[in-house]
């Protein structure tokens, strides 16, 4: 067969190939990026199930928070993903290896700037009646596949000085393989001889994690004890933390190893969960929190959230913000200072809420 | 007396039953004026000087390959003459006598010739052809679909049979898949360019075949030709509208020719992707938010793509072309997307599958007119795997991704680690109820995950053939023997995203190399007006040591087969007797795991001393010529089936349940086969099944309940009853009829004749339908007999246009492959519990009712299940049951769709071939 003639065969075939096959079916988009009711300050949640520690995704892109999975019948609590604005979770990321069963939580999520996020996952298993979960993990993951995560340390961790942490939380990423959490002191203190127990987690110290490392290293940030939050500044040198049973905010360079008080909230109680941004401070100021020495179980920070407060000049003064009907824990300053991503609680479960300062 | 005598050559020239490649040539040679017999003519097959004719010029050629070949005949003072074209058809005979005169210049020459494959008492078997022009001018694609054309064929079942009673006989060569024959396909595929043509035996088939009880497939492949050619082709639906286009691309290319010293090549590849390679028919749903209603056809992840590559090589050895080496490779590559209704809105999550295989075999022949000595070896491997897909296919034209489907623990299962599978396999997630349907409740759609199974299987064998086969003026004799060693390994894991413990099974992996052997010998005599075929096959098989738990070592089976034939009145008459045996699919000598809710228990375990399957088979056949255009074939049997594979229960746990020889049964029918010849422009075939296929299982995972514990702890002895096998169609009518319009024809159109040289092809099929077995709503029990329920009968038009094309000077054609033209809505399965496709309204308000309770909880707004048209107040929650209720109760009508209770749409190829 000749050139031209294959060539013609060809162009033909290539004429009616050129033509698009038609398409499957796709399911729907369905769902908003602004929240039910917008505004300055602005519910993003409603869920009945707890949604609880915030974060803001690098740039402020978008909000990871931990939710109560309500729709599923071991209730996972996963970490979801919204829009800056509010709307619709974009997607969960919950534990896929286990079995419907057992009850999977991730939590304390803190999201690194380059496209990694740390987080603590545990387990628990409903046959067996621990108090303490089955397995809990210190990780550092992938953002858009957080299970595919480097485990750093199994909870409780002690660490190289003897200091041993049942938990950690407030974990902030100093730096781009260094992390500082606060270590924590778990007790389950009964508060009648009939009562159930409830899970106090104290402050104890905040350590350091570098992870560039194959192994990681854990140091202590010394001159922290007692602390009971840790954030830190977009600079990476500079930690803010508060103490328990303290209105102070403290700030730390880490360089330099100086640490000074930068505000004072007394006389409206005990000052936790600081955040800090672009000069801007916030933190959750007295309510519903007791600190207390049991004669067995040590100091003991009870927190059941309290109103939030915002301080725009570290000379000025702190003003309270939000509905004094809800509880506030865990506020996260945007990149930008110009939001806060809080949990609230009123009479039910924990929500979301957003509000804007320009 | 003519006939008589005709008949009487035949049978003389006969050559071996069926299954084969080769054919004979026989005729007489005689003097133009007076007819006298010319004895000591020399007759040449294809240049080669092979037999002469005796005192009666009589002659016989025994071993003619089938296809074309060229005849000359010479004697000392005659015409050399040359017969062009004799088409050779494997098992059967040519008849080709010649009318010469003495030597001078202008007398002509007469030749007659023809293949009788009605009157030939020596076709003992009952076989149903097919040729490489019939399926180019069929609406079939496939070798599997031409077959199934065959009269008493369900898809791949023959005469009722089990999926896997079959055989496939390559050039001679047996080929299977040994391991899983009942439950998966063979994994390569001849392509159909490399076809000389493919015959279904049904029945008596020679002792030389074994491996089969209810039919054999022999396919028998070109040769390079004289000169070089070829046909390039491609096929889609891509010009056609919404619904008409199921995203099919295929393209063909293949070519045959001569190497120089008699060497010779054929080449095929053949590739074809679809974007919904299982399409259905189903009716769209009514709710416009489902988005089938708006695309009720393409099914997503439903894709599916092929690939066959074959190669041939023809080596003469010397010998004055007695000896011939021919190598044969083949490549076949399928994979799928599944597409899975739990995975409607997360397909990322529903499952895949590929199947590869590579054959390559050599075949060594020494043939002479009065011995022909076969030796053949083949290495037939084939790899399987389901699960979930590492990532995505990339479509890069059409269905076609190019590329190997990668699976999650694919390295896992190569390497049959069952340690490493203890834990959760890598890469695999648990599923989660999806939050992408447009209910966007928590029930019935999965995403998130997978269903964790990964099942992954290799079967390898390697095989050695020796045929002998020696031919006297009334006598034939065949002999032979065959030898195989296979290697099978399996691993199945369920679950995977998990651990194993607790309600968690362990990954089940197995290692064996089974070995089989078997010799035959079987004679064929020929009297005055009659045949005798006597043979006897001896096959054995031993799993070997590999398999744990065997204590019984070689199995064997002894297979006499007997048939006689006559011509009684124009009518050649065929009593058959044969007993069959095939070892049982090497499955079920391992433990099998299997997802079946339709079965009771998912687990079976294996057995290693199982035997052979066995069948015993009485023929009664008639052939006869109405006209000489005209055949009529009448085919009556009785096939006993004992030793078929069933479960038998250990105990009264479900899964307590073992393979075993344990099931017995019975297919009895009529076949009825009129064919008109293509001449003078149309042809037809009509055949008519009459059959009843029964046993004590419908199939080998059913359990065989011989003994029942009763409520009162005492053993129940049911009664031996059997049942409809799986594919027993009582009633089947297949019609075929084929038209050409001369090619100066017709009325003239701008100078075009649009219908000049125009080919038609109808096939019309009409079947009773099959049975089923009919569950009560929770599918816990049986509401009558298994498979007590039959299917609404199923009628399928397809045809085939075909008009030669000839542009810018190069030759080929324009087609249009019409499958299901009256887009006939069959119906091919039905749920068990309603007898029905759909599952009735009460059920589906149950299903609702009972997802509303298990997840009653409201949906907030930030939620990804929020419906913002399901919230009817306004208040940022889908709450109470006014407004979640309607979303379940819409979710159970969407997953209960009876996607796949429906056979394929009217389905369209426009093609265009080009022939060089």
């Amino acid at each position: 067969m000749s050139g031209p003639r294959l060539r013609s065969f060809w162009l033909f075939a290539a004429l009616l190939a050129a033509c698009e096959h038609s398409a499957p079916f796709r399911p729907g988009a369905y769902g908003s990026e602004q929240p039910l009711t917008p505004g300055a300050i602005a519910r993003l949640t409603l869920s009945s199930g707890e949604d609880v520690l915030p974060a803001w995704l690098p740039g402020g892109a978008g909000i990871v928070y931990s939710a109560e999975r309500r729709d599923r019948a071991d209730r996972d609590r996963c970490l979801a993903f919204l829009p800056p604005t509010g709307g619709r979770i974009t997607r969960y990321a919950c534990r896929t290896t286990a079995s419907d069963d057992s009850l999977n939580v991730f939590y304390e999520a803190a999201p690194g700037t380059d496209g990694r996020i740390a987080y603590l996952r545990a387990s628990n298993d409903p046959l067996v009646a621990n108090l303490s979960p089955d397995t809990h993990e210190f990780v550092v993951g992938p953002s858009n596949n957080p299970n595919d995560a480097r485990v750093l340390h199994r909870l409780p961790v002690t660490a190289p000085w003897g200091r041993a942490y049942d938990a950690l939380s407030h974990i902030a990423w100093v730096g781009s393989d260094r992390l500082v959490a606060l270590g924590e002191r778990v007790r389950y203190p009964r508060l009648c001889m009939f009562c159930p127990r409830d899970t106090v987690r104290t402050g104890v110290e905040i350590i350091m994690e570098d992870i560039a490392g194959a192994v990681p290293v854990l140091s202590l940030v010394e001159g922290t004890d007692n602390a009971s939050s840790v954030a830190a500044d977009a600079t990476g040198d500079t930690i803010y933390f508060t103490r328990n049973g303290e209105s102070r905010v403290y700030r730390r360079i880490l360089s330099s190893r100086q640490t000074d008080t930068i505000y004072d909230f007394s006389p409206a109680g005990i000052a936790r969960d600081v955040t800090v941004s672009k000069g801007r401070l916030a933190a959750v100021v007295g309510g519903a929190v007791s600190d207390s020495v049991d004669p067995f179980l040590g100091e003991l920070q009870s927190d059941h959230g309290g109103p939030l407060y915002l301080v725009t000049s570290v000379t000025g003064a702190a003003f309270r913000i939000g509905d004094p009907a809800l509880r506030f824990r865990r506020p996260a300053f945007s990149p930008d200072g110009t939001r806060i991503v809080v949990a609230a609680w009123d009479t039910a479960a924990a929500d979301i809420w957003l509000f804007q300062q320009p | 007396m003519i006939r008589r005598y005709t008949v009487l050559c035949l049978a003389l020239a006969a050559g071996p039953a069926a299954a084969q490649t080769n054919g004979s040539i026989t005729g007489h040679v005689r003097q133009r004026d007076g007819g006298a017999p010319i004895a000591g003519a020399q007759v040449g097959l294809d240049g080669r000087w092979i037999v002469q004719t005796d005192s009666t010029g009589y002659y016989r050629i025994r071993e003619a390959r089938s296809g074309w070949h060229l005849v000359t005949v010479r004697a000392i003072g005659f015409e050399t003459t040359r017969r062009d074209s004799v088409l050779v058809r494997a098992g059967q005979m040519s008849l080709v006598n010649f009318t010469i005169d003495v030597y001078t210049i202008d007398k002509p020459v007469v030749v007659e010739a023809y293949a009788d494959t009605i009157l030939d008492p020596a076709m003992v078997a009952t076989i149903q052809r097919i040729g490489a022009d019939e399926l180019r001018r069929f609406p079939v694609t496939t070798l599997d679909e031409a077959v199934a054309l065959s009269a008493g064929a369900v898809g791949e079942s023959y005469r009722g049979g089990r999926l896997g009673q079959q055989a496939f006989v390559l050039d001679g060569l047996g080929v299977k898949n040994q391991l899983d024959a009942s439950t998966g396909p063979l994994g390569v595929r001849i392509p159909p360019d490399l076809l000389t043509e493919a015959t279904l035996a049904t029945n008596g088939f020679s002792a030389r075949y074994g491996q089969a009880i209810s039919g054999l497939i022999n396919v028998v492949t070109k040769d390079g030709g004289d000169r070089w050619s070829g046909r390039a082709a491609y096929e889609s639906d891509r010009l056609l509208w919404e619904s008409a286009d199921l995203g099919l691309d295929r393209a063909v290319v293949s070519v045959d020719g001569p190497l120089g010293r008699g060497a010779g090549l054929v080449a095929v590849l053949d590739a074809e992707g679809r974007l919904d390679a299982d399409p259905v028919n189903a009716p769209a749903p009514s709710n416009t938010r489902d988005p089938r209603h708006d695309h009720p056809t393409l099914l997503p992840h439903n894709s599916g793509e092929r690939y066959d590559a074959a190669a041939k090589l023809r080596l003469p050895l010397g010998g004055g072309g007695a000896q011939t080496l021919r190598l044969f490779a083949l490549r076949s590559a399928d994979q799928r997307l599944l597409y899975d209704p739990a995975y409607k809105y997360d397909t990322r999550w529903a499952p895949a599958r590929r199947v590869s295989g590579n054959l390559l075999s050599a075949h060594l022949q020494r043939a002479t007119n009065g011995f022909t000595a076969d030796v053949r070896a083949g290495y037939f491997t084939r790899q399987f795997i389901r699960g979930t897909l590492t990532e995505q296919p990339a479509y890069r034209f059409g269905a076609i991704t190019g590329r190997a489907f990668r699976f999650v623990g694919e390295d896992v299962a190569n390497a049959q680690d069952t340690i490493a599978a203890r834990g959760p396999i890598p890469g695999l997630n648990a599923p989660a109820l999806s939050d992408r349907s447009p209910w966007g409740v928590p029930a019935f759609f999965f995403g998130s995950g997978s269903n964790g199974e990964l099942a992954w299987n290799s079967y390898r064998e390697l095989r050695g053939q020796l045929d002998l086969s020696v031919g006297g003026p009334k006598t034939d004799l065949y002999v032979g023997a065959e030898v195989s060693r296979q290697r099978v390994r399996t691993f199945q894991r369920a679950l995977g995203y998990v651990a194993v413990g607790g309600s968690v099974p362990p990954a089940a992996a197995s290692s064996f190399s089974p070995l089989s052997a078997a010799a035959y010998v079987e004679g064929q005599a020929h009297g005055e007006d009659f045949v005798v075929t006597v043979g006897v096959r001896y096959d054995q098989f031993d799993p070997g040591s590999g398999v744990p738990g065997a204590v019984v070592g070689a199995r064997r089976s002894v297979n006499p087969r007997l048939a006689f034939s006559t011509v009684l009145k124009g009518a050649t008459v065929v009593a058959s007797w044969g007993r069959f045996s095939q070892a049982p699919d090497f499955q079920y000598l391992v433990d099998a795991a299997f997802d079946d809710t339709l079965r009771t228990g998912r687990f079976r375990r294996g057995n290693p001393n199982i035997g052979f399957e066995d069948a015993t088979q009485y023929e009664f056949s008639l052939r006869t010529r109405p006209s000489a255009k005209t055949t009529l074939r009448l085919n009556v049997f009785n096939k006993l089936l004992d030793g078929l594979v069933g479960s038998v229960p250990l105990g009264v746990n479900p899964d307590s349940t073992i393979f075993g020889n344990f099931d017995f049964g019975n297919v009895k029918g009529a076949e009825i086969i009129l064919e008109r010849v293509f001449v003078g422009g149309w042809g037809a075939r009509v055949a008519y099944t009459l059959q009843q296929a029964e046993a004590t299982a419908t199939n080998a995972f059913e359990l065989v309940r011989r003994i029942r514990i009763g409520p009162t702890g005492d053993t129940i002895n049911p009664a031996r009853v059997q049942f409809p096998l799986d594919y027993d169609r009582r009633h089947g009518l297949t019609v075929i009829g084929q038209g050409r319009v001369p090619d100066a024809w017709g009325p003239r159109l701008a100078g075009i004749q649009p219908l000049a040289g125009l080919e038609a092809a109808t096939i019309v099929r009409v079947s009773s339908g099959l049975p089923f077995t009919k569950t009560n709503a929770k599918g816990d029990t049986l509401i009558g007999l298994p498979n007590s329920y039959r299917l609404p009968p199923t009628v399928t038009v397809d045809l085939l246009l075909r008009r030669p094309l000839r542009i810018a000077g190069w030759q080929g054609t324009f087609y249009v492959d019409v499958r299901n033209l009256l887009n006939r809505r069959n119906i091919e399965a039905v749920r068990r519990d309603t007898g029905e496709p759909t599952l009735n309204e009460s059920a589906i308000v149950a299903l609702a009712e009972r997802a509303y309770q298990a997840h009653p909880e409201p949906i907030p707004y930030e939620s990804p299940r929020y419906r913002a048209f399901a919230d009817l107040d306004g208040n940022g929650f889908i709450e109470n049951r006014g407004e979640l209720y309607p979303l379940y109760l819409a979710a159970a009508r969407d997953y209960t769709q009876p996607l796949f209770s429906f056979g394929p749409p009217r389905m369209f190829r426009l093609g265009v071939e080009l022939v060089f």
